[in-house]
């Protein structure tokens, strides 16, 4: 065992130490099972490969997951410059936006009726520490689409700010926004569907 | 965004404003609007109560441990023999 005062790399141990906890940390922010076994993998491999730039200082297990969080943002940033034409295609996002708001007549950007907020049932927050409820909250982040997944998790779930955000998946300040209006419309929507009104 | 058109904003543009409030970075034509719309508008108002109450939930999710996946020991067994053949390079 890794003593505080000096910590020793032992490759031959890190999948049995520390691949659970780092697939779990994945799959936290990535649905998809096997990007995220993949990039566990990757994780160990770059480890061992920088094994010269361990501080003893850090721990085994902080060090790891340092390397992992590089691996999942650059995940993100892949997938976000795939994507960058889907997402920003001018017909679609119009398409998203027109589902939610009415586009024509006196109500152009009002709610349309499948669309708008509905009360939720009294007694919705009963079980939102349940597996059950944190299933259908995964299942609904995973159909975001990837950008919008990504800018969201990102910020709610791994506290970074939007300046961090945009630098990592390089994208403009305006973008971040739309991302953002379009992944809390969705998974609003989702959510109520799912468990709020079920 | 100039004042009048900040006093006609929609749904659309005040739904949009949900994160720019929650991040401290409304202009103060925004914040006008959006104070103005959220005053008449019941829908936009439970809106933004929804998502304040969704993104304590997203947030709860993230620090629980509750969800808990461990890997395959089939999967392990593959990490641990591609990494020990990495080992003895």
């Amino acid at each position: 065992m890794s003593s505080p005062e000096r910590n020793i790399l032992d490759p031959a141990q890190w999948v049995d130490r520390y691949g659970d906890i780092l697939f779990n940390y994945t799959t936290s922010l990535i649905n998809k099972r096997e990007v995220a076994e993949d990039l566990v993998q990757e994780t160990f491999f770059s480890a061992y490969k920088a094994r010269e730039s361990f501080q003893q200082e850090a721990s085994e297990k902080t060090w790891l997951i340092a390397i992992l969080k590089r691996k999942i943002i650059d995940h993100y940033r892949k997938k976000s410059t795939q994507n960058e034409l889907s997402v920003f295609d001018k017909d679609s996002r119009d398409d998203f936006i027109n589902h939610f708001f009415d586009k024509e007549g006196g109500y152009e950007g009002h709610w349309t009726d499948i669309a708008s907020p509905v009360e939720w049932r009294k007694d919705f927050q009963t079980g939102v520490e349940s597996d059950e409820f944190h299933a259908i909250l995964k299942n609904c982040l995973g159909k975001l689409p990837d950008k919008s997944n990504a800018v969201f998790t990102l910020k709610n779930m791994e506290d970074l700010d939007s300046d961090e955000i945009c630098k990592e998946l390089q994208i403009t300040p305006s973008n971040y926004w739309v991302l953002m209006h379009r992944a809390k419309l969705q998974l609003r929507e989702c959510l109520e569907k799912n468990w709020f009104n079920k | 965004m100039n004042l009048l058109e900040a006093l006609k904003m929609t749904c659309k543009d005040a739904s949009y404003l949900h994160e720019k409030k929650k991040e401290g970075k409304l202009s103060f034509t925004e914040t006008i609007g959006l104070r103005v719309h959220l005053l008449y508008c019941s829908l936009c108002r439970l809106f933004f109560k929804q998502l304040d109450t969704l993104g304590e939930y997203t947030h709860r999710f993230s620090q629980s441990d509750k969800t808990m996946t461990p890997l395959d020991s089939s999967t392990k067994e593959r990490m641990k023999q591609s990494l020990a053949e990495e080992l003895r390079k």
